[in-house]
């Protein structure tokens, strides 16, 4: 239908009620000629470029993504989308704010869209974009971490393959953070690429059902290590236990991967038999019959 | 329903309406004299359902004449509807504003407007 000047001026002014361009003008022109019901608006609407364009990641296939509206195979529903489009633009904005906070700068449609597309949490982005951090601050400590990779049969990561690399559910990127940051804060343990990433992969942060629960930065662990190690260290070293698992030990209490709990409980007694005090968490049995750590009473000094 | 008809193949440019010149038929109604033809039932129930509909988009009544032949076509109501919708003089209706404010307001309030 060929318009006359004084007809498209017309539908601009109406548009400019609402600020839409001539892409949603022209659905609201078809929805009114039409009789549209609100079901097939709403169709029309989410199926347009754009919307697509608006709201890139909002939809999978044809329905609207199970992580925006807290259910699977949603239909497209007025509730639904109303829904959705909320939960996109908190999760933008939540997004934008860990990114800039980061070092990822402003974030683009196509980076919002993979995020949601991952479903990943503004918490558990911001933990990968500061785990990214902690590896490219500067220059010495993103070449550790890319051989760390290359230990590990990975290629060298370029700064720009990061964030995809954050927005990934990968494991093995965050374990080789942390295996890096592990070998640059403990270089005294002087634990290799291998025995890093062991013990990096002992750190909890995938819950049970695999989610991650966050990058956890191996300061603490390396703190906790010197402290024991300076304490009970020689002990322990008589007892056949390495750096290595004491280090795998401290990371995941509760896996007791190498099984060594009741070897570092009865270091433990012999020391409290002689008087000795023990720094930093005390292993003890837990409530179920398994090894379990508190924080002593007394000052832990972490050097 | 739903189905986007030729836009070009349904607007009727019937004798006596001024084509699409702004929708208004003439009023100029004719005159049942005991020889006018008879009217099929059908036609004469799409007539009355038509002038309905012609009356709630224009605002005005349409002539016998206009409606006969949009019956004769053997168009439903909708059908009828659309083609009057579709004219470029609708656009520039007090009709097409509410309706267009109306969706618009019902996107809006969902949050497709930003």
């Amino acid at each position: 239908m060929a318009l006359t000047a004084k007809q498209k001026a017309k539908l601009k002014r109406l548009r400019n009620r609402f600020d839409i361009g001539p892409g949603y003008g022209s659905i609201l022109r078809d929805a009114i000629i039409f009789d549209w019901s609100e079901t097939q608006l709403i169709r029309a609407v989410t199926k347009s470029k754009v919307f697509r364009r608006q709201f890139p990641g909002i939809l999978e296939g044809g329905n609207l993504s199970d992580f925006l509206t807290g259910q699977e195979n949603a239909s497209l529903s007025a509730s639904n989308l109303a829904k959705a489009i909320g939960n996109y633009k908190q999760l933008w904005q939540a997004y934008e704010t860990a990114g800039q906070a980061f070092g990822f700068g402003k974030l683009n449609r196509n980076q919002i869209a993979t995020l949601i597309r991952s479903e990943r949490s503004p918490d558990e982005f911001a933990a990968g974009a500061y785990a990214v951090r902690q590896v490219t601050q500067n220059a010495e400590a993103f070449a550790i971490y890319n051989q760390q990779r290359k230990a590990m049969g990975l290629k060298p990561l370029e700064r720009k393959e990061l964030f995809r690399a954050v927005a990934r559910r990968d494991r093995k990127f965050i374990d080789t953070i942390e295996a890096a940051r592990l070998r640059q804060l403990g270089e005294q343990f002087g634990f290799s690429a291998q025995e890093a990433q062991a013990i990096a992969k002992g750190l909890p942060n995938f819950n049970a059902q695999g989610r991650p629960t966050g990058y956890v930065d191996p300061g603490a662990l390396v703190n906790e290590l010197r402290s024991q190690m300076a304490d009970i260290g020689p002990e322990l070293k008589a007892a056949g236990i390495t750096d290595v698992q004491i280090a795998k030990f401290l990371a995941n209490p509760d896996s007791d991967p190498d099984n060594i709990s009741s070897a570092i409980q009865r270091v433990i007694a012999a020391r409290r038999g002689t008087g000795g005090f023990v720094q930093g968490r005390q292993v003890s049995q837990g409530p179920g019959g398994g090894p379990q750590t508190a924080s002593s009473p007394g000052p832990v000094s972490y050097g | 329903m739903g189905d986007r008809p030729d836009e070009g193949g349904i607007v009727i440019d019937l004798p006596g309406d001024g084509g699409s010149s702004g929708g208004s038929s003439s009023s100029s109604s004719s005159s049942s004299g005991s020889s006018a033809p008879a009217i099929d039932p059908i036609v004469a129930k799409r007539m009355a359902l038509f002038s309905s509909i012609y009356l709630s988009i224009w605002g005005e009544p349409a002539t016998d004449a206009y409606l006969r032949s949009a019956a004769n076509r053997g168009w439903n109501s909708y059908e009828f509807a659309v083609n009057e919708r579709s004219k470029p003089a609708y656009l520039m209706s007090r009709n097409f504003e509410e309706s267009f404010d109306s969706r618009g307001s019902f996107l809006a309030n969902l949050g497709v407007f930003t």
